[in-house]
């Protein structure tokens, strides 16, 4: 080999350690027992489960079905506590992190969505953390050892939202997000702005949005309900969390012992109606646009249209770009004709302020309440519900056979005649 | 002496105040007022609006000093109040409300919007209200009631190139819409499909000459019902495909269907000529619009397909005209309070 050969393959490798894609490191461990958290490393379309006492690394993207518990090398602990059951004010259906290397700081990662809580458990000493969410860096000083402060975040389209089959004038979500220091004290830093926090029912609530950025800190009486122990054990024993738990370990017993996208068909095919909204709410979250369409256009029951409606609306509001990848894999994969993976699209949105105001818009709604394709019909009543409540008592079932359908329609139609805003 | 004393005293403190209440800015935001929906933190007596400490020279404050810095509070949490009412609606926890099913009903909605209507036409309408006309005879209607109380306030032209695209009516349509754009109507992409090509050939041929015999004040009764019998049939075939097209196409051409009907609304009107002639839009500037407006009984109309960036360069001279006409309308009002004190 030549030296100008050497050189310049030394060249290409330097160059790529020094601006390629960051390493990944290890930087802990899970304590969760096998399948509570699953991981998809950068670039790579497949979930792996993730064993208890398996490395955690960095850069990749760590789900937790809905709970898990990771330790860090340098004293640090993290918990996801997504809530599928809808007891959050805010909607944390799901929660995702993605662990980052820094030398500067005790933990550095990305909350990708949904709710985690981050405690310093060394024996003395503070330690830094920094929390990147949309567009934000926050720096979160967890001032004394046994400090746990949680960070939640979730986006919506807002209402309006055009969705465009080019992608262009595409529009970006709004997120929401809160801080709230659990135990201990904690200053976070959000630009040149500081503010020292204490848990409840001290000034311990700190709340941010894409539009008007943070608000002044303020207090609450007591922790929320959501903020329970790390343990599944130690957990309230009532019947319902009983059911609940039980259902968390068979679902994670099929990731463990299948996949992520097996358990989720298993327990969309049960005749338990709680398995079937866990389900679609999991497929969201690991991005199994299969199964939630199916979900949406072929639902078990009418139940089942509600949570689906509102997962899709979840998965949108994650990052820009979502709706076009919802468009494509509707088109490609579903094979939906276009007109028709536009309108559902759009359906998954909400109507702007103007919009409501025109009887054009119920007469749309209304006629898609006989569409052919499911998920249309399913999103349309999904709306009206909402906008016309003297509507609610009307039988009808987006799920329904065609004479049912007819007279629901026919229904809504005499209600909301063409050319007329609805009834107030 | 000692006046002179007291007086230099006097403003020494109000010059430290002012820099206290510099630094007390500088190094904390004010209070803000509470969130409107927020489902952590529900108002509660027991734990009322915290406040972050006040120290260093703050704590050495005038009794006229505070009162700078409440006017000064004042002003920004009205600044946040009303962006924050602006915004309210374009929030994620707006949307996750309506999921929930717990939203205002539509008839809550527009009478909460229309108690805000005018801050949001003066300040960052959707571009909806704007096209819609809603926020220019929102601004209309302020600067009516407005003149009468204000002082001098600077003209805003207005060029003659944006009013010849802007529609106005009596009230009882939507005003001259495509009538005045016969000759290049701006057919959505769906209605230029073939499905619907003899409707549009009639439309393209019967709306030009309506157009004319409306502009010498007499329209031909056949004539027009041919073009209302032609519109009838194109939408009853855009509802028959409804299926077959995607939501956002089938509300574009259902719009400009809508806008053929009040085509052949308006040119039903007895003085349609009028639209022509005596009910252009007239004015070098937006007051003199505002004159003319007024003194014809006219409103604005929505902005028929192609006109919205017209629409939207009024709307901002308006919004100019109206905010400085209200600045001055405050300071006549200041200067006679103060007159009444004397």
């Amino acid at each position: 080999m030549s030296r100008r050969s050497i050189l310049f393959v030394f060249f290409v490798v330097t160059c790529s350690n020094v601006f390629g894609e960051e390493k990944r490191v290890a930087v802990g461990k899970c304590l969760s027992p096998t399948g509570m958290i699953v991981r998809r490393e950068k670039g790579n379309a497949a979930w792996q489960v993730v064993r208890i006492a398996e490395p955690i690394f960095t850069e990749d993207l760590l789900l937790a079905l809905p709970l898990g518990v990771l330790r860090f090398d340098n004293d640090m602990r993290m918990s996801f506590l997504a809530d599928m059951d809808g007891r959050s004010p805010f909607p944390a259906i799901d929660s995702a992190v993605r662990i980052h290397a820094n030398k500067e700081v005790d933990l550095d990662f990305t909350l990708d969505r949904g709710r985690v809580a981050f405690s310093n458990v060394k024996k003395r000493g503070a330690a830094k953390v920094l929390v990147r969410f949309h567009d934000q860096v926050w720096a979160v000083n967890l001032k004394e050892p046994n400090t746990r402060v949680a960070v939640e975040i979730y986006g919506r389209c807002p209402r309006g939202a055009i969705f465009s089959r080019d992608g262009k004038n595409s529009h970006s979500p709004v997120f929401d997000a809160v801080v709230i220091v659990m135990t201990g004290r904690a200053a976070v830093r959000i630009g040149n702005e500081e503010h020292l926090l204490h848990p409840p029912p001290k000034l311990c609530f700190l709340h941010w949005d894409s539009i008007d950025g943070a608000e002044t800190p303020r207090r609450l009486p007591k922790l929320p309900d959501w903020s329970e122990p790390d343990d599944l054990g130690k957990l309230k024993v009532g019947l319902k969390f009983r059911q609940k738990i039980q259902r968390l370990q068979q679902f994670r017993k099929l990731v463990v012992g299948q996949s992520v996208s097996a358990a989720v068909e298993t327990f969309l095919e049960s005749n338990d109606p709680a398995k079937r909204r866990f389900a679609v709410y999991a497929a969201a979250a690991a991005d199994d646009l299969r199964h939630l369409t199916q979900a949406l256009n072929q639902p078990k029951d009418t139940d089942l249209c509600e949570d689906a409606v509102r997962a899709v609306r979840h998965w949108l509001g994650r990052a820009p770009g979502q709706d076009l990848r919802l468009y494509r894999h509707l088109t490609t994969a579903e094979k939906f004709k276009p007109s028709h993976a536009e309108t559902i699209v759009q359906l998954a949105h909400s109507f702007a302020a103007e919009d409501i105001r025109q009887p054009a818009t119920y007469e749309l709604l209304t006629a898609y309440l006989r569409h052919d394709v499911t998920a249309i019909r399913v999103l349309a009543y999904w709306h009206l519900y909402r906008l016309v409540p003297k509507g609610r008592d009307i039988k009808y079932d987006p799920l329904g056979d065609k004479e049912t359908i007819e007279a629901g329609y026919k229904a809504w139609k005499k209600l909301i005649p063409d050319g007329q805003l609805p009834p107030t | 002496m000692k006046r002179i004393t007291f007086a230099l005293s006097f403003f020494g403190l109000l010059l430290l105040a002012s820099a206290a209440d510099a630094q007390l800015f500088r190094r904390r935001p004010p209070v803000a007022p509470p969130p409107p929906s927020n489902a952590y933190t529900k108002p509660s007596p027991s734990s009322p609006t915290p406040t972050a400490p006040v120290v260093g020279p703050a704590a050495v404050i005038t009794s006229s000093g505070q009162y700078m810095l409440d006017v000064q509070r004042a002003y920004l949490m009205q600044e946040q109040v009303k962006r924050s009412k602006l915004d309210t609606r374009r929030k994620a926890y707006e949307e996750w409300l309506y999921e929930r099913a717990v939203t205002p009903t539509p008839e809550e909605f527009r009478e909460e919007d229309r108690q805000e209507q005018l801050r949001r036409s003066q300040i960052d309408p959707p571009l909806t209200e704007i096209w819609s006309a809603k926020a220019l005879n929102d601004l209309l209607l302020d600067m009516q009631r407005a003149s009468s109380t204000s002082s001098y306030v600077p003209p805003v032209p207005i060029d003659d190139s944006i009013l010849k695209h802007i529609n106005v009516t009596t009230g009882r349509s939507p005003g001259l819409g495509l009538v005045r754009s016969a000759d290049r109507l701006p057919w959505p992409y769906v209605l230029q499909g073939a499905y619907y090509q003899d409707e549009r050939s009639k439309v393209d041929k019967l709306l030009p000459a309506l157009a004319r015999q409306a502009e010498r004040g007499m329209v031909s009764a056949v004539t027009l019902r041919e073009f209302m019998d032609a519109v009838r049939t194109l939408e009853s075939k855009l509802r028959a495909s409804i299926q077959d097209i995607s939501s956002t196409q089938y509300v574009e051409a259902k719009r400009f269907v809508t806008q053929l009907h009040d085509a052949a609304d308006i040119l039903q009107e007895p003085n349609v000529g009028n639209y022509f002639t005596r009910w252009q839009p007239k004015g070098n500037s937006v007051e003199e619009l505002v004159q003319f407006m007024t003194a014809q009984g006219l409103k604005f109309a929505p902005a028929t397909i192609g006109d919205e960036p017209y629409y939207t360069a009024l709307h901002r001279a308006m919004a100019n005209y109206d905010i400085a006409l209200h600045k001055s309308g405050s300071r006549s009002m200041a200067s006679k309070r103060g007159s009444y004190r004397r």
